[in-house]
């Protein structure tokens, strides 16, 4: 909204408050939507980096700090002027912004100043609904600078001299990179001949005890790496990167480039290492217990489970007959039975009444499974995890197609 | 020599002269009249093993004629005894391609054949790669910005890196073509081009001339190439028949023009030409 011409901005504040039937929802997103088209960029942050000093006076001729003249180049004096006409329509859309914010919260009926960004997105949410899937596509009302895409600096100075000494291969940052590892390569053959020549084949001692390894980590990924060089490095060229990161990895003396080799690799993250345990705490009565929750398709459940107990189950205050069927009594005591603690533990879940009984059955698993971690040891864990215990069940119910009797399944048709 | 290498040096020629402030007559005489650099008296410079009164620093267009004295000079940098015939040799620099393989542009630049092997005469090699050091230093004197350019894989670093240790600019990977001819677009400002092109070898693969050659030729940016026996030199300004293929012969060229571009670089700090604001003190 923060782009919308004060027409449309009056008209939409005022049907806002009639029309809530679906059809104007839709064609007041549609509006906005092309709105949202019109400045579409990712998300960026607030700097739009205009370094460039202001043009002072427009024959191009600039006072030195000392007092010379000094010429800028007409390359550098377009730039100014682009980004100043950037900055004055920035300045335009961060004002129409705070309108459109203040108009917003008369409507919603709140104080005007103390409106946030987060009541901004609840009351479009609101007054916008929308069944478009993809989320980026909704209606949405943010500060402009995160909406439109982040301006260049420019890459030369005041006299028209790029500050890159790759500036012409259009790719400064990633030739740069591609440089440092031909260097670092170039460095680590010279120290090879020089040991080759001081030990004269005697194996080398400093590496036995160095433990430079690449097991634990992997390269760093193609997105990674064109937010670190901030260019677009095309699929190729990453693939070119990578293999000449092998090439200085694989030689015999790469663990003296360790820290260099290090700045381009992630370490994998073990998922036994990333689960977290529930905390145990005590309850008034002296039981010590522990709390987790868990999700299934639509559902979600919260467990506590008690550790000195009597193998009591209550779900929503029933017993386990919530369940009417053996098999979803069965699978959510079936952590218990794994780890042993049959009739040791009591639970008592809170699960939402929304979805079918092997949803609720499911989250109410899976809690169950998280909160028994607190009171065993690592090795059963493991095991938990191994029998997929404390894995969430990514799968949701697959949306109806139009045209269709259901998700896959098809109307009935014959030839003739 | 082609049409285009004759416009290009016809452009350079007149840049200079628009440049120039000095009358027509100075400008028309071969020989640099010491007297009248004399006139600007200040700190003491060796050129061409003279010892010289040079030029101080002076502002406005008195700097403009001090540049274009420069350019009367025979030898304003010294660079005439930075390279003998036999660095050249030693560097095998005269050693050219298969004979087969010979261009017919480069025939007036071969001395013989041996065993099967272009030789290239180095005694015109030499007063060919003077002149082009002499331009090179000239434009980095006058504050132009030097591209250095070349495709051999196995140099590539050493390229790079003197580029970056002088402070010039540098583009060996593939060439995206439009670098100069889109530049616009390319870069999306107005077009910034170097003022001279160095081409370490003129050959972008063994089978194909280097693109930025004919880009540079079309946008009338003045190029020097180091050109060996089996490649063309028509669509270049400025060429150094000789070895474009031996590391040895590269790091040579690369030391020369290396020194050539930090004694035109330490002659214009000396000049007063930079626009260095510490050069430029008022006190």
């Amino acid at each position: 909204m923060a782009s919308l011409s004060p027409w449309t901005r009056y008209s939409l504040c005022r049907s806002l408050r009639y029309c809530r039937s679906s059809a104007s929802s839709v064609l007041f997103s549609r509006d906005l939507l092309r709105n949202q088209n019109g400045i579409a960029g990712s998300g960026s942050s607030r700097d739009n980096c205009t370094e460039a000093p202001s043009p002072s006076s427009s024959d191009g001729k600039q006072k030195a700090s000392s007092g010379k003249a000094v010429t800028i180049s007409r390359a550098m004096r377009a730039y100014m002027e682009r980004a100043k006409a950037h900055d004055d329509m920035m300045k335009a859309e961060v004002a129409d912004y705070e309108i459109g914010k203040r108009h917003l919260a008369n409507i919603m009926g709140e104080d005007p100043d103390s409106f946030t960004q987060d009541d901004v997105n609840r009351a479009i949410e609101y007054l916008l609904p929308s069944g478009l899937f993809e989320k980026r596509a909704r209606p949405m009302m943010k500060d402009p600078y995160e909406i439109f895409p982040k301006k260049k600096a420019a890459q030369f100075g005041l006299d028209g001299r790029p500050y890159h000494w790759l500036y012409f291969t259009t790719s400064p940052n990633y030739y740069a990179l591609l440089y440092d590892i031909a260097w670092k390569m170039e460095d680590l053959k010279a120290e090879e001949d020089r040991l080759a020549e001081e030990k004269d084949g005697k194996p080398d001692r400093e590496k036995e005890s160095s433990d430079f390894t690449l097991a634990r980590s992997e390269w760093i990924t193609h997105q990674r790496l064109k937010d670190l060089l901030v260019e677009n490095v095309p699929e190729k060229e990453y693939r070119h990167f990578l293999v000449l990161m092998e090439r200085l990895a694989a030689h015999p003396l790469a663990y003296k480039m360790e820290e260099f080799i290090a700045t381009y690799r992630e370490p994998i993250a073990m998922q036994s290492q990333t689960l977290e345990v529930p905390q145990i705490e005590v309850d008034s009565d002296g039981r010590s217990f522990a709390t987790a929750s868990g999700k299934r398709k639509k559902c979600a459940a919260t467990v506590r489970v008690f550790k000195p107990g009597s193998g009591k189950v209550v779900i929503n205050g029933e017993d386990l007959q919530y369940f009417s069927n053996f098999v979803y009594r069965e699978s959510l005591l079936f952590p218990l039975s794994l780890t042993g603690l049959v009739g040791e533990v009591d639970i008592e879940a809170e699960v939402q009444a929304q979805g079918g009984p092997t949803a609720q059955a499911g989250a109410i698993r899976l809690a169950v499974s998280r909160a028994v971690t607190a009171f065993v040891d690592e090795s059963i864990r493991e095991d938990l995890r191994l029998a997929g215990m404390l894995t969430e069940d990514p799968r949701t119910k697959e949306r109806k197609k139009p045209g269709q009797e259901k998700a896959r399944k098809k109307f009935t048709w014959k030839k003739r | 020599m082609s049409l285009y290498s004759r416009m290009i040096r016809w452009r350079a020629c007149q840049s200079v002269k628009s440049c120039c402030s000095l009358h027509k007559t100075a400008l028309s005489r071969a020989k640099v009249n010491l007297e009248q650099v004399a006139r600007f008296s200040g700190s003491k410079l060796v050129c061409n093993q003279q010892e010289v009164e040079a030029p101080t620093p002076m502002r406005g267009e008195e700097t403009e004629s001090v540049a274009d004295t420069a350019l009367q000079h025979d030898d304003y940098f010294g660079l005439k005894n930075l390279v003998t015939v036999r660095d050249l040799f030693e560097a095998r620099v005269h050693l050219g391609h298969n004979s087969g393989l010979r261009h017919e542009s480069m025939s007036p630049y071969i001395f013989g054949e041996r065993q099967g092997t272009d030789i290239i005469d180095l005694e015109q090699t030499l007063p060919l790669l003077q002149h082009a050091l002499d331009v090179c230093a000239h434009i980095v004197y006058r504050g132009g910005m030097v591209l250095f350019l070349s495709r051999n894989q196995q140099t590539l670093p050493w390229v790079e890196r003197m580029a970056q240790e002088v402070g010039e600019y540098s583009h060996c990977r593939p060439w995206k073509r439009g670098i100069f001819t889109n530049a616009s677009s390319i870069f999306s400002t107005l077009p910034i081009y170097p003022e001279l092109c160095v081409f370490l070898g003129t050959q972008d693969t063994v089978f194909e001339m280097h693109l930025g050659i004919v880009e540079s030729s079309k946008l009338l940016i003045p190029s020097i190439g180091v050109v060996d026996s089996n490649c063309d030199n028509s669509d270049l300004t400025y060429h150094v028949p000789g070895n474009d293929d031996t590391p040895a012969a590269i790091h040579l060229y690369l030391r020369l023009f290396r020194e050539a571009v930090t004694r035109a670089k330490a002659k214009r700090k000396e000049d007063g030409l930079s626009l260095d604001p510490v050069a430029y003190d008022e006190s």
